[in-house]
């Protein structure tokens, strides 16, 4: 007997209520999977928001905020003369594979990106030429200091180093990878890649030497769940814990259940109807004004959007501090018709070409649905519109390659700065075919040069004189028909918390916690 | 012999038993009570979680079926909201309406709707499907679900309504447009979740449904036992709050004695506002009726199988301990001594096996008690037949005895002791169921004794060279015979007879114990004969050697007759009045001779007479031929030296006797000092070691008696034979003395002569007077010896007169170149100075007439001038000597030896 009680006592011991353990695995389902995982080369959210979990940059935003704080940067200076960003490095810091953080992968990072001939450069480096093409060069003062020389100063600069697409990657890695890295991402960042199953999920798990705090989650497991109603029914019967994109009419139902949640941001983002103007007759100024009188955007932002957003007028949010009031286009399809006349517009044999992507956007809920409205309304005043659609990949290679008369697209901000809209979308450096994001390809030499002083000008009520006068100038070019400002929203179980949800659409799941149920 | 049944089991047996029992019943019930009531805990809380999932999946599938009809709802209105109504709207005609909705309203759920135009003015109200309770909105409500719609926007929401108690109600709000997407009007419905929609939910979920307006339940499926509709549920209190913070929660009530686990969830506007709950509750009778009868079948069972495991255990330990009990009780009986007591081995297991080692260790121990028993009782017959013959000593009696015994002991119908004459002829010595059959049994045995060995046989008459011998002596069936053998020749036979009983191997040998006792007595009684005979023969000896000496005695007193006839005629002649002294002083002389023989005669008598009881003893000891021819062979050998004394000073003779007992101390003798001693006294030190060695063996006193006796016996002998040659020298002196004798002179021993006057006057000299010897080596000297034997007589027997009885004489003889000194020396008073020149005169004496002749010194000086020698005396008190020279080369030639 007394050699049985010890034992009993273990017994007893051992029978605990089951812990909350940080093994929780986070699952997220979301409209599509990440097309790429290499930072450098991300365009689409889904790509972009997987790099936010497995990447740090130099620089970061403060939670909630568009306020850059440092990151892998621990502090920098500007020369005087604002071109000489000097950078000291975050020393203890390791990549996924172990090897260490420091100028030399710095470097590395910034060189294949701006370097055509470095060995690993891609040519879909997506963000580099938009941001970075005035680094005149790349200098390694020591280990943990860098030195970007930028040809000219560059306001947004900074706000750039803190986009997705600088996500420092492992130079080991990269070497090892080549060009397949993409799909064995090695990061800083609070997540690392376990299994990426194309198609399937994309498993993360969590970094414990994260220099920033390990997460609380063990697992974080990305599901691409095709359709609202599927990801709606998952999530309502907890097969996930997070869905993203839910169609917004499903939110109302998602708002009445008692073990949902909807997390709701402010969106930094634009829709649009983009007006290919290298191709008649949308050359015309006259005839894109008369599209954008020709569209009842109400019922889109209203029906569409579910209340969930705001009628754009022009590229920039409310929320960007470079936004300025501009006129909306009125719904008048009478006015349509006569500008139309003016303009002498013969209804071309084939339609127009409206090119929208089959995958809903977090700044354009029901794409398809939208695009039947507009060519409904387009039709309505005797402008045949042919609908394509095409998934969102396809549709962004389309698009920038320049094949659509029309298209619906939308841009999240990834920095702050109106740069990231303004030059990003209308700047006639970023109308090159093939890797165009300003898809309605205007080339405007005014704008052009509003944007490139606002780019270097530094002091913020400068810069804001020539955004204004930017918007005005793209405005009265209508390159575009702008239709809402998104708000981000994000449906979780009750029983998530504290999953960052950003303007630019991405949630950042670093502080995420799992309660127990 | 039957099972001893243990009267009453022993206390260690029950104790045994309990502990098993105890032990059995544990060791089944204690795990088994654990498991069971681990596991009846196990199904308790299994149920009870169950339930509770249970619970909380039907809440889920209610929430569900409550949202699902929320998107009914709202799908129903989006679908109301079509072009069908768009079209109507635009007709601006409220009949065209109504036409779309009595058209549509199987569409449409139970509940309200309104409709209105663009401007947002109501066109149209109907209550649909039959919808008993009215559910409608508060013109607020309406106002504001019509702003929605008519900003393009579609919203479908939870609400209270207005009437009832605050009823919970779906209202959705879709705005209707046209195929150009513009704004024709707004529809608005409002579907109530009463009761009739709770008991569909009943339907779909199997289980009873609540729906709470705030805190009033105001519609639910439970319906009394009266078929009213039962509203009264109280929402369990912990519930309550758990749901004011949380998603949902489970809570277990109690519903008119029926136990409820009741699920809870909110439900809350698009605003967030809380407006009510819904409720889910499962019976959970069943499942409380499940644990009880859980914990009742526990309980019976536990106590059954209590008794259950009671019974067995008792039953498995009576089973195993029974046994043991058995064997514990044969184990004590046979500790007690009863070997009889039989063990029972009929369990397979080990206790059988003790049982058999138990059984036949008992077996054992009983055959050899057995054996012990009967090896008992024929030491017993052995020890007695040894007694009876060491305590009869006819050899008959000890036949007899051994007869009988053997025939007791080995219950013969005949048993027979044959001995064996010189010739190898058989007698019967004695026997057993002999009758008449004496001559044929000694038959028989000769017939044996040929055999040259023991035999066994269990018919004799099989054998061949027996059959017709035994047949004769009508000896028939077992057969034993041992040989009576003494040093390879036959003494007899034992034959020992039965009729139906074959002899065992341990028979023959108490036979032969037997045989070698018979063998002994008879052996002994031999030798007791022999020792008888030799006995007798040395007593006539003895008589032989006594009449001898009496005839020489008698021979002697006729000597003496005519020495006393010499003596008268010398009386007569009288020559001088000295001669007359010196008849007597002769005579005197010739007494102590005579004296000494008659000593020795009579001392002779009493040696015969001891000598012959010595011999008896001896005889008596019944000593080995071979020993006893030992003893006497020695007293032969060593008869010559018995005669021979040496008169030794006490003081030498105990010195002597130590030398002696230690040479013979290891043969560990009793009374060896005694022995030594008398040995060292009779002179026959060498015959100690021969005869310690015989007294090992047999009683020393007889044997040394007898050898002390004998030498005594010589010893008288050879005094005699010295006494009469000393009366013959005195004669002899006499007659030279007279001219009665010319002997010639003749080289002689001197100290031989000293030593043959010293045995003469032993008798004077052997109470207080110490004679010493100082002898030097001498050659032969020429003298005639009896002559100076009287010398030697004279002087010695002078001193000894002279000491009066007490003191020392000494002798001492020298060589002093050609001439020999031979000097008697005593230390008596003294000679008086006045005496002293005088005292060689012939005649001259201080003595009284008849006492000494006074002729002594006178001869003896007259001795010495007819050896040529010379004698002088000196004397002061306490030293005399008288010294006496005589030439080694004997007298000259032309001595004179007249004496004057």
């Amino acid at each position: 007997m007394r050699r049985l009680s010890p034992a009993l006592f273990l017994l007893i011991l051992g029978c605990r209520p089951p812990q909350v353990t940080a093994e929780m695995t986070l699952l997220v389902g979301r409209p599509a999977d990440a097309i790429t995982l290499d930072p450098a080369r991300a365009y689409d959210t889904d790509s972009a928001e997987v790099c936010e979990q497995i990447y740090d940059k130099l620089v970061r935003y403060k939670r909630r905020t568009l306020e850059i704080e440092p990151a892998l940067a621990e502090r920098w200076t500007v020369s005087p003369n604002g071109t000489e960003w000097t950078f000291s490095l975050r020393r203890g810091v390791t990549f996924h594979d172990g090897s260490r953080f420091d100028a030399d992968a710095v470097l590395f990072n910034l060189e294949r990106q701006r370097d055509g001939a470095h060995p690993y450069h891609e040519a879909d480096f997506a963000s580099w030429e938009a941001a970075f093409r005035n680094v005149a060069r790349l200098e390694k003062i020591d280990d943990f200091t860098v030195r970007l020389v930028i040809e000219r100063p560059y306001a947004p600069f900074l706000a750039n180093l803190a986009v997705y697409g600088m996500g420092m990657v492992s130079p080991a890695a990269v070497r090892r990878w080549g060009h397949g890295y993409a799909q064995h991402p090695v990061g800083t960042g609070p997540f690392r890649l376990v299994e990426w199953s194309h198609g399937d999920r994309i498993t993360l798990e969590r970094n414990p030497d994260y220099w920033d705090g390990p997460p609380a989650i063990g697992h974080l497991v990305f599901l691409p769940i095709h359709g609202a109603r599927q990801r709606l029914v998952a999530i309502e019967g907890g097969a996930i814990d997070v869905a993203e994109r839910l169609a917004p009419e499903d939110l109302q139902f998602v708002a009445l259940h008692p073990e949902l949640k909807i997390e709701r941001v402010a969106g930094n983002n634009v829709s649009y109807l983009a007006m290919n103007t290298g191709h008649a007759p949308l050359d015309d100024p006259r005839i894109r004004e008369a599209i954008s009188h020709a569209i009842n955007k109400m019922p889109i932002v209203k029906m569409v959007y579910q209340g969930l957003a705001l009628s754009a007028t022009g590229a920039l949010a409310p929320s960007s501090w470079a936004h300025i009031d501009l006129e909306e286009r009125a719904y008048d399809p009478m006015l349509a018709r006569r500008l139309l006349r003016e303009a002498r517009f013969v209804p071309p044999k084939a339609p127009l070409k409206l090119l929208v992507m089959s995958t809903p956007r977090d700044y354009l809920p029901s794409p398809e649905k939208v695009a039947r409205i507009i060519a409904h309304n387009l039709a309505e005043v005797g402008v045949p519109v042919e609908i394509i659609a095409h998934p969102l990949a396809e549709h962004l290679r389309r698009t920038s390659a320049g094949e659509h008369d029309l298209c619906l697209l939308g841009w999240s901000g990834d920095n702050g700065d109106p740069d990231n809209f303004l030059y990003t979308l209308f700047d006639g450096d970023n109308a090159t075919p093939g890797n165009a994001r300003n898809v309605a390809f205007l080339r405007d030499p005014k704008l052009h040069g509003l944007l490139r002083w606002a780019q270097e000008t530094e002091q913020q009520d400068q810069r804001m004189r020539y955004y204004a006068e930017a918007q005005r100038s793209i405005a009265a070019q209508t390159p575009w028909v702008p239709l809402a400002h998104a708000q981000v929203v994000l449906t979780h179980r009750t029983h998530v918390s504290d999953i960052e949800v950003t303007p630019s659409s991405t949630s950042y799941f670093h502080h995420a916690v799992l309660e127990p149920r | 012999m039957s099972d001893p049944e243990p009267q009453s089991p022993s206390r260690r047996g029950l104790r045994l038993r309990q502990k098993l029992a105890l032990i059995l019943l544990l060791a089944a019930l204690v795990p088994v009570a654990i498991a069971s009531s681990v596991a009846v805990l196990l199904v308790v809380r299994g149920l009870e979680e169950g339930v509770r999932a249970q619970t909380d999946r039907t809440l889920r599938v209610a929430l569900n079926l409550v949202l699902g009809h929320v998107e009914e709802v709202f799908q129903s209105s989006i679908r109301l909201a079509g072009s069908e109504l768009s079209m109507a709207l635009a007709t601006g005609r409220t009949q065209a309406i109504e036409e779309v909705l009595a058209h549509r309203e199987n569409e449409l759920p139970r509940g309200q709707v309104i409709i209105a135009d663009a401007s947002g003015r109501v066109v149209a109200e109907r209550t649909l499907n039959d919808q008993r309770t009215a559910a409608s909105l508060s013109a607020e409500e309406l106002n504001t679900a019509l702003r929605h719609g008519l900003a393009y926007e579609r919203r479908v929401t939870f609400a209270r309504s207005n009437r009832g108690r605050g009823l919970l109600v779906i209202r959705a709000v879709v705005p209707v447009l046209d195929d150009g997407f513009h704004l024709q009007g707004v529809v608005v419905l409002v579907a109530p979740l009463d009761s009739e929609f709770a008991d569909r939910l009943k339907a779909q979920l199997a289980a009873d449904v609540v729906l709470y307006g705030g805190e009033e339940p105001n519609a639910s499926s439970f319906v009394a036992a009266d078929g009213k509709r039962q509203l009264a549920i109280p929402v369990p209190a912990p519930a309550f709050k758990l749901v004011q913070r949380g998603p949902s929660a489970i809570a277990q009530t109690t519903l008119e004695g029926h136990s409820l686990s009741m699920g809870f969830a909110p439900l809350a506007s698009l605003e967030g506002e809380r407006l009510g709950m819904l409720a889910v509750a499962l019976d959970q009778e069943s499942v409380v009726s499940a644990k009880v009868r859980a914990w009742h079948t526990l309980l019976v069972t536990g106590v059954l199988a209590f008794f259950f495991a009671l019974l067995l255990a008792a039953l498995i330990s009576r089973r195993l301990t029974g046994p043991l009990a058995h064997l514990h009780a044969g184990a004590a009986a046979i500790a007690r001594g009863d070997l009889d007591t039989r063990l029972q081995r009929e369990t397979g297991d080990e206790i059988g096996d003790l049982a058999e080692a138990f059984a036949q260790m008992t077996h054992a121990v009983r055959e050899n008690q057995e054996r012990l028993a009967a090896r008992m009782r024929e030491l017993t017959t052995l020890h007695e037949i040894g007694r009876a013959i060491s305590s009869v000593l006819g050899l008959d009696e000890v036949l007899d005895k051994i007869v009988e015994e053997l025939a007791g002991v080995l219950s013969a119908r005949r048993t027979v002791l044959l001995l064996a004459d010189e010739d190898g002829a058989f007698h019967v010595g004695a026997g057993v169921g002999v009758d008449q059959d004496r001559a044929g049994l000694a038959r028989l045995g000769e017939a044996l004794a040929r055999r040259q060995g023991p035999l066994v046989v269990d018919e004799v008459l099989v054998e061949a060279d027996l059959a017709e011998a035994a047949a004769a002596a009508h000896v028939t069936g077992s057969l034993l015979a041992v040989p009576l053998e003494q040093k390879d020749h036959i003494l007899g036979l034992v034959l020992v007879n039965r009729e139906f009983a074959p002899f065992a191997d341990n028979d023959l040998g108490l036979v032969f114990a037997f045989a070698d006792h018979a063998s002994s007595a008879i052996q002994n009684a031999r030798l007791y004969h022999e020792v008888q005979k030799s006995s007798e023969e040395l007593e006539l000896k003895v008589k032989e050697r006594t009449f001898e000496l009496v005839i020489a005695n008698q021979e002697l007193e006729r000597t003496l007759r005519e020495l006393g006839q010499a003596q008268a005629q010398l009386v007569l002649s009288e020559r001088m009045a000295g001669l007359g002294s010196l008849v007597a002083g002769i005579a005197h002389e010739i007494n102590s001779p005579a004296g000494a023989i008659q000593g020795a005669v009579d001392a002779l008598r009493e040696n015969v007479a001891r000598l012959a009881k010595r011999a008896r003893e001896i005889g008596d000891l019944a000593m080995a031929p071979e020993d006893r021819a030992h003893f006497f062979a020695l007293v032969e050998r060593l008869a010559p030296q018995l005669g021979e004394v040496r008169i030794d000073a006490p003081l030498e003779v105990r010195r002597r006797t130590q030398a002696l007992a230690e040479q013979i101390a290891s043969f560990g003798i009793h009374h060896a000092d005694l022995l030594c001693r008398t040995l060292v006294e009779i002179g026959a030190t060498e015959a100690a070691e021969p005869l310690a060695l015989l007294g090992r063996t047999y009683r020393l006193e007889p044997l040394v008696g007898y050898l002390e006796q004998y030498a005594y016996l010589q010893r008288n002998a050879a005094a005699i034979r010295t006494a009469i040659r000393r009366v013959t020298r005195i004669v002899g002196g006499l007659k030279s003395y007279s001219h009665l004798d010319q002997a010639k002179a003749e080289p002689a021993n001197l100290h031989d002569g000293l030593e043959n006057t010293l045995v003469i006057l032993h008798h004077e000299l052997k109470y207080g007077i110490h004679v010493v010897r100082k002898y030097a080596e001498l050659p032969p000297v020429l003298i005639y010896v009896d002559e100076l034997n009287q010398v030697w007589t004279n002087l010695i027997h002078n001193a000894v007169q002279a000491l009066g009885g007490r003191g020392e004489i000494m002798i001492e003889t020298r060589r002093i170149g050609s001439a020999i000194e031979v000097a008697v020396e005593d230390n008596g008073p003294g000679i008086p100075p006045d005496v002293l020149p005088r005292i060689f005169e012939p005649f001259f004496t201080t003595k009284a007439k008849g006492e000494g002749t006074g002729l002594g010194l006178g001869i003896v000086k007259q001795i010495i001038d007819k050896h040529g020698g010379h004698i002088e005396v000196s004397s002061l008190p306490g030293r005399t000597r008288f010294t006496v020279r005589l030439p080694i080369d004997g007298p000259p030639v032309a001595a004179s030896t007249a004496v004057g």
